[in-house]
């Protein structure tokens, strides 16, 4: 594919870019206890979130703090110029307040009040759930390969207010304590919340970039993506792993690689019992004996899973451990369940790796399955 | 096959009866999830039955997802009581999900949130994405709630034979007012 992502930034719970992968590296997580986070909602001991530091709790829409907040850290005002389009991912966004489950109307208000000319750029808000930030990579990818556009801008965000935990909770989704990816106590997963921003372009918006820039540009090949959908039941995942496997098959032949070629797989890994099991099979099926070459991890242990921008993040965790070619340990797993048939390293055991692309996979509600392929450029 | 196939399902009303499709799969999906139901459902009736779902995508633009369920939970919220069953099924992606899971749809699900001026992009991403990724064709679904009485759904069938002319031309067909 002609297409790259480029200067790619996030905002987790740990921080920012290097922030969020030193944590990974070192097995800490930026978790705090929901009691912690909203103590007019929760008491006792309430499982762990992943909530952004000084966010207003009191302000009307919390996924506008978290836009502000990615702001802040992750986009550049002469980035945002030379984009000929943006395009937006999340999830459910706001449940209540004036952007009751509208991402779109939240995002595009806040681009008109704080960046002149900008909201006339931005088209769309993709959603497909937990999976809508690899998801949007993967369409800004379409858009610049087929020379539709040149430069990109992608903006993933989401956020956790006390709502949206209180339905996990009640969901069986959310874990007891905190997420522990493919651990054998594991009980569900921690939701977080947070984003980033990047531009997606081809190689003449790589050469618009590195002139704008003086060739100050970070960047990645996109080679490839797969999506598929179970099409089987609401929430639960396929168990027979066939759907998510072809996902995955999917992203590795629009990336003509092969599985020995990958390094490092981001798996969705959000702790929850049924997830972890099927993403485990799914991965199997398609890497089968390759798996001894690739070191498979977690991030939501550290971070939380992000919902709607979740996919984004993770796969700039994947450019920045192509960047070290070093794996983090799977912050949260200390004693790996038996059925689980990955390559996975514990907490704060990070694995190296030599080749030069690794994979984010993420599966959302409603079976959507969504693998990208990242190289270094 | 290159040629245009459209389907439309409107209504004035703001209640739609449950596909019978979903039957037995699931019975609580929200209003615009089952306008988008029968649209697919009218838009596979025009097609010849070898159509391989399983390397079909599905793909809706709305401006808004599944405004009633989303409302439920927010009432929730207001009195610190989860409604689960609602949240799980008011997501933006079940418009495109449910839809997969009415007809075993496998390729690629999502939705796409944005007004009219969003279609263009979309078209360009679905139609480029079928090149990329191996899918055989794409379901393309604009849903529209006009002054919030009844709703409309046109659904628009496409494939890798599409021309740039065709492509213009079912881009308009797809906003224009009138059925198609």
């Amino acid at each position: 594919m002609n297409a790259y992502i480029a200067n790619p930034k996030i905002i987790t719970c740990l921080g920012n870019n290097q922030e969020t992968w030193n944590g990974l590296i070192e097995g800490r997580s930026g978790l705090t206890p929901a009691e912690q986070a909203y103590p007019e909602w929760f008491e006792g001991n309430c499982s762990k979130v992943g909530i952004l530091k000084e966010i207003d709790n009191s302000a009307p829409s919390r996924l506008t703090q978290i836009i502000k907040k990615i702001d802040a850290n992750c986009i550049d005002q002469s980035a945002l110029n030379l984009c000929d389009i943006v395009i937006g991912a999340s999830s459910l966004g706001d449940l209540t307040g004036p952007f009751e489950g509208d991402p779109y109307g939240c995002i595009k208000q806040y681009l008109s009040k704080n960046h002149q000319g900008i909201s006339e750029k931005f088209k769309t808000v993709i959603t497909s759930a937990c999976s809508s930030g690899t998801d949007v990579i993967s369409m800004a990818s379409s858009l610049v390969d087929s020379g539709t556009h040149d430069i990109v801008g992608v903006l993933a965000a989401d956020c956790l207010d006390p709502g949206k935990i209180l339905q996990h909770i009640t969901l069986g989704t959310q874990a007891r304590d905190q997420a522990r990816p493919f651990d054998e106590s594991r009980s569900g997963t921690s939701f977080g919340e947070g984003g980033g921003f990047a531009l997606v372009v081809n190689q003449t918006g790589l050469t618009k970039l590195q002139k704008a820039f003086s060739n100050n540009v970070h960047y990645y090949s996109i080679k490839g993506f797969g999506m598929s959908c179970d099409a089987k039941h609401i929430t639960a995942p396929d168990e027979t792993g066939e759907i998510p496997a072809l996902a995955i098959q999917r992203a590795i032949n629009s990336a003509n690689i092969k599985c020995d070629d990958i390094g490092y797989i981001n798996a969705h890994a959000s702790g929850t019992p049924i997830n972890d099991t099927v993403e485990s099979v799914a991965i199997n099926k398609v890497f089968k004996s390759s798996l001894d070459n690739t070191c498979v991890g977690g991030s939501k242990g550290a971070i939380g899973h992000l919902l709607g921008a979740t996919g984004f993040v993770e796969a700039v965790i994947c450019c920045i451990a192509l960047d070290y070619k070093t794996a983090p340990g799977t912050v949260g797993l200390t004693s790996k369940d038996k059925k689980i048939q990955l390559p996975v390293s514990a907490s704060g055991i990070p694995a190296k790796f030599k080749q030069h692309i690794a994979m984010s996979i993420t599966f959302g509600f409603g079976g959507v399955n969504s693998a990208i392929a990242l190289m270094s450029a | 096959m290159s040629d245009l196939i459209y389907a439309n399902f409107k209504t004035d009303s703001n209640h739609i009866e449950l596909p019978e499709i979903l039957k037995n799969k699931d019975s609580r999906a929200d209003m615009p999830v089952r306008a988008c139901v029968m649209a697919t459902q009218a838009l596979l009736e025009k097609l010849p039955s070898s159509i391989d779902l399983n390397n079909t995508n599905i793909v809706v633009v709305s401006r808004k997802g599944c405004e009633g369920h989303i409302r439920k939970v927010a009432e929730g919220i207001d009195q610190k009581k989860a409604r689960h069953g609602f949240f799980v099924r008011g997501g933006p992606q079940t418009l495109a999900t449910y839809t997969a899971l009415a007809f075993g749809i496998h390729g690629a699900a999502f939705s796409a949130i944005g007004d009219e001026s969003s279609i263009e992009e979309i078209f360009s991403m679905v139609s480029h994405m079928m090149n990329i990724n191996e899918s055989e064709a794409s379901i393309l679904i604009y849903l529209t709630h006009p002054d919030k009485k009844g709703y409309q759904a046109k659904s628009i069938f496409l494939n890798r034979a599409i021309s740039a002319e065709d492509f213009s031309n079912k881009q308009f067909k797809l906003i224009s007012k009138e059925s198609v």
